[in-house]
């Protein structure tokens, strides 16, 4: 009997362990399933404005990371539609009514046809000595990143650490945006940098607890590098995900009035900044 | 050489021919002769009648025509052939002797001499061969002229530096300075290069009308042996600080055909440009496109030089200097771009370094939503595109990107054509999915401003079918500095050949008949059309440039980091726009340089905010002079034309002068705009530097005198006296005594003599 109770009991665990496990792989994948990168065609039909994430390898793991498909493709799919309402921006859209967007890896010439490009749980990105060169040429002719959705200090140490091999702190340093930047007001006036959470994370807290890494991403953060004129060049939003106020606009009408309007005015406002600085 | 012929033969000098009154003073023993002369033509009629059987018909006839003709010399004579001329009394009559102490009788071409050494030859001392022949028949009054002219008393006082030549003037001069007197003629010696702006013709009208004869001596050589000279040079009087200058230079020579030289711009002893240019044959003009950078601001003093050659007479005409104002300000674009795209920030950002451009962008990024960039003050564009002139026309340049013409209201589209048109503004339309015919253009005033012809039936629509296009430059663009995208022309058009393709969403429109292209797009199917064209508009100037994507020449992956292309072919544009445009005053004086001493006139034309001429405003201009002394000079409305105001200064010593005009209205201040003159000698003495005989010939042609040269001008002196001027004496000179009678007579007695022989009939 008392073998019995034993063998329950374990069972139990495991079936516990076991949907503890697949919650946080759920979590992990933020249910997203699996969306084969979109590269874009050696000749492409426009040249209007389209939205390129970054390809890159994880040379770490950071809990509900997804490495570089981290809110794809659903977070740029929403946000360009978005911007085609809310903006003049003509934003060319595909047969299936989705909107033009990319993968681009860091060596492919491909990336210089995109000059805005973003990249989503930058804590676990690793940069190759010509992934690094390719991106300064990049961001130094002109191009335009935005990192998101990393959150707590290992993951900005790590994030930093290899940024440096691309911009050297001491020419570049990274700075804190302050709110009366004009990248705050290109349409929207954002009054303060939003906490956004990823909805596995808000549905578990009940939508009360905003940061992922408790006392140690406690804060979101809007900092950046700019290039001699005092462009923003990398936009840097630390200890929030605000592609995923984007990307799950429409799975719950709270996660959505609680987030998304902010993530929003701040993805236009840098997207709308992008385009004319 | 003729006229010795002539008069050794005929006695006289042909000007007693010319002058002279033709008559007979036949006495009663010249009738009795001239009967008995006749009896003798009858009888050799008769002779050669009687001996009908000894010769031909063709003979007796020959026979007696030689006969009769020498009868009939002898007859003339008989009549005694006599001229009437009048012949200036000796001593009773003034000749002026005017000579030239230009810096060009320096010139060492009368048989390897300088010019004044002629001069100083002639008339040098009383006994000098010119003046000595005048001094016997005339009292000789002597005049120096240059710039200025006046009495000499001594040829020793001649220095040949003057600075310039002025015929008319010395002419003028020393007709009223003879007023009065009895005046035979005046003798003119000089080159003959008339470096004044004025022209000749009052001055032989004048002349004409006292029927005062000149007699002109043209010294030196009509053609030098060798000899390189700047020509001409074209270049702007005013310029944006930091502009990329292509600056036409017309070398000319003589005997250097087939050698290279080098063309060097210097600003202020500092080489800015430089052109190798090979010289083409004789005569033949070379043109070299020097590329310069005016990076000094003020007014700069540039030199074009081409280094001396070996054996070359002239070397003074190898350096021309150009006055041009190189204006440290910044010239206000604005930019009205319809939707965001990375055209207007990668623009944006290619002349952001340009400290003479500011470009103001109106973003438009939603319905009534607008992003204002690089204004002056959080009230410019606050309310959007301009709704006034006075807003509008204070930019130099507008640039429409993707901008529809619904977006304007009518009297907006109305104010951008005048903007161009009135105003005198720039231009450019941009290529995008809501400019040109697909923005709705067709029929409104500004595509009736644009080079690029929409019809008016067009409407507004969706953007054509993507063109990806190869961009060349056309002939015109390979040349225009706005499309210099490298070092030099071939540089420049291979490099354009290099650049990836871009892309066009408007469909291909033809220029219009006055505009250029400058660049074409060409399709991978080998269809082309033009993507940058502009041409005149009014006041103005229109560009439309039909791409969409320029940013790929900053961005693509061909294209290294340091790679300028982009930034420089933007910045050029937006340069070109502005260049040009006029101020609110715009200020010049009539001339860029005059000598010291001389008066300068100051013109402005003034204008309102919304460029309506203004003919009751106050307007005075400050001059400043080298010394930093200031003077003010008020202008006054000329009544020629609506805004034009005009004033005069003299001007003092040499240098730079700085020319401020102020402008006011009913205590309210207009504007304000800056020119630069300059007072010093002139090279132009150097230029052209062969003997003109043209004009010289002409002086002397319409004013009843003669041209000579240093070898014919011995005679002079009795030509003078059979001018007929002053007082004179008439006097009778007998022609039955000229050798060229002898010779006749004895010419028809030998040919009858030696005819009879040769047909046997002696």
């Amino acid at each position: 009997m008392a073998r019995r109770a034993k063998v329950r009991t374990v069972l139990m665990t495991g079936v516990v362990a076991a949907a503890a496990a697949a919650y946080a792989q759920v979590d992990f994948f933020r249910g997203d399933g699996y969306f084969a990168p979109r590269f874009p065609p050696a000749v492409r039909a426009d040249r209007a404005f389209s939205f390129c994430r970054l390809l890159y390898t994880s040379v770490r793991r950071e809990p509900a990371g997804g490495g570089w498909r981290t809110d794809y493709p659903y977070g740029e799919i929403n946000l360009m539609i978005r911007l085609s309402e809310l903006t003049k921006t003509p934003v060319p859209f595909e047969g299936d009514r989705q909107p033009t967007h990319y993968v681009v890896r860091l060596t492919s010439e491909a990336l210089f046809e995109c000059p805005f490009t973003m990249a989503s749980d930058v804590g676990t990105i690793g940069l190759s000595p010509a992934e690094a060169e390719q991106l300064r040429v990049y961001l130094l002719k002109g191009g335009f990143l935005w990192v998101d959705d990393f959150w707590g200090t290992r993951a900005w140490e790590h994030w930093t650490r290899e940024l440096a091999k691309v911009l050297p702190p001491v020419d570049y340093p990274i700075e804190d945006v302050p709110l009366s930047d004009p990248i705050f007001s290109s349409q929207f006036v954002v009054t303060d940098i939003p906490q956004i959470t990823n909805i596995g994370f808000w549905r578990r807290t009940g939508g009360r607890e905003t940061s992922e890494r408790g006392a140690d991403s406690r804060e979101a953060h809007f900092r950046a590098i700019r290039d001699d004129h005092g462009r923003i060049m990398v936009a840097m939003t630390h200890n929030t995900d605000v592609a995923d106020s984007w990307e799950r606009e429409g799975e719950d009408p709270g996660f959505f009035y609680q987030f998304s309007p902010d993530g929003y005015a701040l993805g236009i406002n840098v997207l709308l900044y992008a385009m004319t600085h | 050489m003729l006229d010795a012929i002539f008069q050794a033969l005929f006695s006289y000098r042909p000007v007693v021919f010319q002058q002279g009154e033709f008559r007979f003073d036949a006495g009663t023993g010249a009738l009795v002769a001239a009967g008995l002369a006749g009896a003798v033509m009858v009888a050799a009629i008769v002779t050669y009648r009687s001996v009908r059987a000894k010769g031909r018909v063709r003979d007796r006839l020959v026979l007696t025509v030689l006969r009769m003709a020498a009868l009939a010399v002898v007859l003339l004579c008989l009549f005694r052939p006599t001229l009437i001329v009048r012949a200036a009394v000796p001593q009773q009559n003034v000749v002026a002797v005017l000579l030239d102490d230009s810096r060009s009788m320096q010139i060492p071409d009368w048989g390897g001499r300088p010019r004044g050494e002629f001069i100083k030859q002639q008339f040098g001392a009383p006994d000098s061969a010119l003046l000595k022949a005048l001094s016997d028949r005339f009292l000789v009054r002597v005049f120096r002229f240059s710039s200025t002219a006046g009495r000499l008393e001594s040829v020793g006082g001649l220095t040949f530096n003057g600075s310039q030549t002025r015929l008319g003037a010395a002419l003028d001069g020393a007709r009223e300075e003879l007023a009065g007197l009895p005046v035979s003629g005046i003798v003119l010696v000089s080159d003959g290069a008339d470096t004044s702006e004025a022209s000749l013709s009052d001055a032989l009208l004048a002349l004409k009308a006292e029927k005062l004869p000149v007699y002109t001596v043209g010294v030196g050589s009509a053609r030098l042996p060798r000899d390189v000279q700047i020509d001409r040079v074209s270049m702007p009087r005013s310029v944006l600080k930091d502009a990329s200058l292509l600056l036409d230079v017309v070398v000319t020579h003589t005997g250097y055909a087939g050698r290279t030289v080098t063309v060097d711009v210097e600003d202020e002893g500092r080489i800015i440009g430089s052109e190798q240019v090979r010289l083409p044959a004789d005569g033949s003009p070379a043109t070299v496109r020097v590329r310069a950078a005016a990076s000094e601001p003020g007014p700069r003093l540039f030199k074009f030089r081409v280094a001396p050659q070996p054996d070359e007479v002239v070397t003074q005409n190898n350096v021309r200097e150009a006055l041009i104002q190189v204006r440290d300000v910044r010239e206000k674009v604005m930019y009205f771009e319809g939707e965001p795209r990375f055209e207007m920030k990668f623009i944006r950002r290619a002349v952001a370094d340009d400290q003479n451009l500011q470009l103001v962008v109106l973003q438009r990024t939603a319905d009534n939503k607008f992003l204002r960039l690089g204004v002056d003050g959080p009230d410019e564009l606050f309310g959007g595109f301009p709704k006034t002139r006075e807003e509008l026309f204070s930019c130099r340049g507008l640039i429409l990107g993707s901008i529809e013409a619904g977006a304007f209201t009518g009297d907006q589209l109305q104010m951008i054509a005048e903007f161009v048109d009135r105003r005198g503004g720039g231009l450019l339309m941009l290529g995008g999915a809501r400019s040109f015919g697909e923005g709705g253009y067709g029929g409104t005033p500004v595509a009736d401003a644009l080079p690029l012809a929409i019809d008016p039936g067009t409407r507004a629509s969706e953007p054509a079918d993507l063109a990806r296009l190869q961009i060349t430059p056309t002939r015109a663009g390979q040349t225009h500095a706005a499309t210099q995208i490298a070092a030099s022309e071939a540089a420049s058009a291979n490099r354009w050949r290099e650049l990836p393709q871009v892309t066009s969403v408007n469909a291909p429109l033809a220029p219009k008949p006055a505009a250029t292209v400058l660049l074409t797009g060409t399709e991978e199917r080998g269809r082309s059309q033009p993507v940058l064209a502009w041409h005149q508009y009014g006041r103005g100037k229109v560009v439309a440039f039909a791409l969409q994507d320029t940013w790929q020449w900053q961005m693509h992956a061909s294209i290294a980091l340091e790679d300028q292309t982009h930034e420089n072919f933007w910045r050029q544009m937006l340069r070109w726009l502005v260049d040009g445009v006029p101020g609110v005053v715009e200020a010049r004086t009539t001339t860029e340089r005059v000598e010291p001493g001389e008066p300068v006139t100051i013109e402005a034309t003034i204008v309102d905010k919304s460029y309506v001429e203004l003919n009751d405003a106050s307007v005075a201009a400050r001059v400043t002079r080298p010394n930093g002394t200031t003077l003010d000079v008020p202008l006054e409305w000329t009544g020629e034309r609506d805004g034009l105001y005009r004033g005069t200064f003299v001007s003092a010593e040499a240098g730079t002068y700085e020319v401020a005009v102020d402008s006011s209205r009913s205590s309210a201040i207009l504007g304000s705009g800056v020119t630069y003159m300059r007072a010093g000698p002139s090279d132009a003495e150097y230029f052209d530097p062969t003997m003109h005989e043209g004009p010289l010939r002409r002086i002397a042609e319409e004013t009843g005198g003669r041209f000579y040269t240093p070898d014919t001008a011995a005679g002079m002196a009795e030509d003078v006296r059979y001018a007929g001027r002053g007082v004179t004496t008439v006097e009778e000179r007998e022609l039955w005594n000229m050798p060229i009678i002898l010779i006749a007579l004895m010419g028809l007695v030998c040919a009858e003599w030696g005819y009879r022989r040769a047909v046997g009939l002696s």
